[in-house]
């Protein structure tokens, strides 16, 4: 209850008691205030009579939203433009006054947009009041303006590599275990079953006395993919998710230009998209991060239930994931001697020093490890 | 800051007002026999000391206060006070009872405790209003001021013309059956 409706009610209360204690019949004539108070009639109705809303596609572009609306009634209205995920940076989201039986009011702001998936800019709240302050009511206008908000994805010149001793660089100059075989010759290894009889290596069978085939280079480059770190964690917040799904999606462009197959894996939900080629693939990958959340599935489980396909794949794998896991995923990549790159993604900024303290020690144990620590975008060309 | 000075100042009158209907009566006169009588001025520093402590600066129990010193002038109507005067005089305590009727003289105006109330409900309204000032957003709130106040006098202008043109039974009678109804339907917006 409001503290106007309480102190009303309480002076209600007062003179009822006195009233009756003292048997004073013309004391209830005051008592009559506040209810008639109560009883006032209140009505205002609020309607949109014009609506503008600029082009919106990506977290972190601006927009501009201008609303009029007429309000018919007697009382106070509030006006706020409820839209989740935005950032005003201009302007206020909300309007307001007295409507004295008819008001126009018109809402101007510029926001930026925060959070991906689907926002819709056209949900008004309106709040109610009686001239007496006493009744309030609600109203919500949606106008269903839904607009989708795609991850931002940023053009990469160049994928940075420090200067340390690795057993693989990343995977720009590596070729493709599976694929159409080319011309180049790569080794001669034991023959396995569904191999093409014309790759027999028929003199180097003779020599060894059992079979052996020659294998060749195969055609196209190897495959990229991308594991994203969407498990929950107390750790994990949305700054960093954001940050996590725009350097994805970033990569995933980088390398798809590139000619590489690319896929996904989200350790929360579990889904996984197939290495595949191509702009088709970029979409699936970006409408994929564009939806994702949190999600209650471990890393280290998500892995094995891919694992067979990953092996299939032989892909080099990129680790996206926070300063706070513990890469058990990892230790899983090693025991199958894949190739991977680890980019730990930042988040919310610790202002507490020991926080702050805590932070840098898990960070500078992440770099011995091998890991690209990143607050943003690692691989950069704004 | 505006709203709160402008409530000090409705307390300040509403207090004034109760000290000067009690002036007249023969109570006050005898109570100031045996107390200073400068005393009751006192209770001009509760809302001062209330707006300098940022409390409300017409509280609710000071305002039950002084609706209790403005109706000591109309006490002679309280079906309560007779009742104790008649018992008195029936208990053969007749000289006692004469002069306890004394002590409370008839005055039978309503006008000073519909002031100190209606005083009461601005200043209530002005400190609320001023609270909502203070949040990231807000608008004025000065037409629910000026509608109170002109309500508050319409109030009062109607009632004294019913008050003279009906029996008081009737209109009393009347008021009550607001009140249930009223109450009642208090209750069914707070259920």
């Amino acid at each position: 209850m409001k503290k106007i409706e309480r102190d009303v009610l309480y002076y209600m209360v007062v003179i009822l008691a006195l009233s009756i204690i003292l048997v004073m019949e013309r004391l209830i004539f005051l008592a009559l205030i506040p209810i008639l108070l109560y009883l006032f009639p209140s009505f205002v109705r609020v309607g949109v009579f014009r609506y503008n809303l600029s082009d919106v596609s990506y977290v972190g572009d601006e927009f501009h939203v201008t609303a009029d609306f007429k309000a018919i009634g007697f009382g106070y209205v509030e006006i706020e433009h409820e839209v989740d995920g935005v950032l005003v940076i201009g302007g206020v989201s909300r309007a307001g006054g007295f409507v004295p039986f008819f008001r126009k009011f018109t809402l101007s702001y510029r926001g930026k947009v925060v959070k991906r998936g689907v926002i819709n800019f056209g949900i008004f709240r309106v709040k109610k009041e009686d001239v007496f302050l006493l009744k309030t009511s609600y109203q919500r206008i949606d106008l269903d303006v839904s607009r989708e908000i795609k991850v931002r994805v940023r053009r990469i010149k160049k994928v940075k590599s420090r200067r340390i001793k690795t057993r693989e660089t990343l995977p720009d100059i590596d070729i493709s275990r599976i694929g159409v075989p080319g011309t180049d010759f790569r080794e001669i290894r034991d023959y396995m079953i569904g191999d093409p009889i014309k790759f027999i290596n028929w003199k180097a069978t003779a020599r060894k006395g059992k079979l052996l085939t020659n294998e060749f280079e195969v055609e196209g480059k190897r495959a990229v993919w991308f594991f994203v770190n969407t498990s929950e964690s107390i750790f994990n917040e949305r700054e960093y998710l954001d940050n996590a799904l725009m350097i994805t999606a970033s990569l995933s462009y980088h390398y798809l230009k590139r000619g590489h197959k690319v896929a996904l894996t989200l350790t929360g939900s579990g889904k996984t998209i197939y290495p595949d080629v191509g702009n088709r693939q970029f979409y699936r990958v970006l409408k994929e991060l564009t939806y994702a959340e949190f999600g209650e599935k471990n890393p280290l489980d998500v892995f094995l239930e891919n694992r067979r396909l990953v092996m299939y794949h032989m892909p080099f794998v990129i680790y996206v994931t926070s300063i706070h896991d513990n890469m058990a995923l990892i230790s899983e990549l090693l025991k199958i001697k894949l190739n991977y790159r680890i980019f730990v993604v930042k988040g919310l900024e610790y202002e507490h020093g020991l926080a702050k303290a805590v932070e840098k020690i898990l960070e500078r144990a992440k770099i011995r490890s091998g890991a690209y620590i990143s607050s943003g975008i690692p691989v950069v060309s704004l | 800051m505006i709203h709160r000075i402008f409530s000090l100042i409705l307390a300040i009158t509403a207090t004034y007002l109760a000290i000067e209907s009690i002036k007249p009566l023969p109570a006050f006169h005898l109570l100031s026999l045996f107390l200073p009588s400068g005393i009751i001025y006192l209770l001009f520093l509760i809302p001062v000391l209330s707006f300098i402590y940022e409390k409300k600066v017409f509280g609710n129990r000071y305002f039950a206060l002084l609706l209790f010193i403005s109706i000591l002038q109309m006490l002679s109507e309280s079906e309560l006070f007779e009742g104790i005067v008649d018992t008195l005089y029936v208990l053969g305590f007749d000289e006692t009872s004469r002069f306890l009727l004394n002590l409370f003289t008839f005055n039978g105006s309503i006008l000073i405790p519909f002031l100190i109330s209606s005083m009461f409900l601005i200043s209530s309204y002005a400190e609320r209003i001023a609270e909502d000032v203070d949040r990231d957003y807000s608008f004025s709130r000065l037409p629910t001021l000026v509608m109170l106040t002109a309500f508050l006098i319409l109030f009062y202008a109607i009632g004294k013309a019913f008050l003279q043109s009906f029996s008081n039974d009737f209109l009393i009678g009347l008021i009550a059956v607001f009140l249930i109804v009223g109450g009642v339907a208090s209750l069914w917006w707070y259920r």
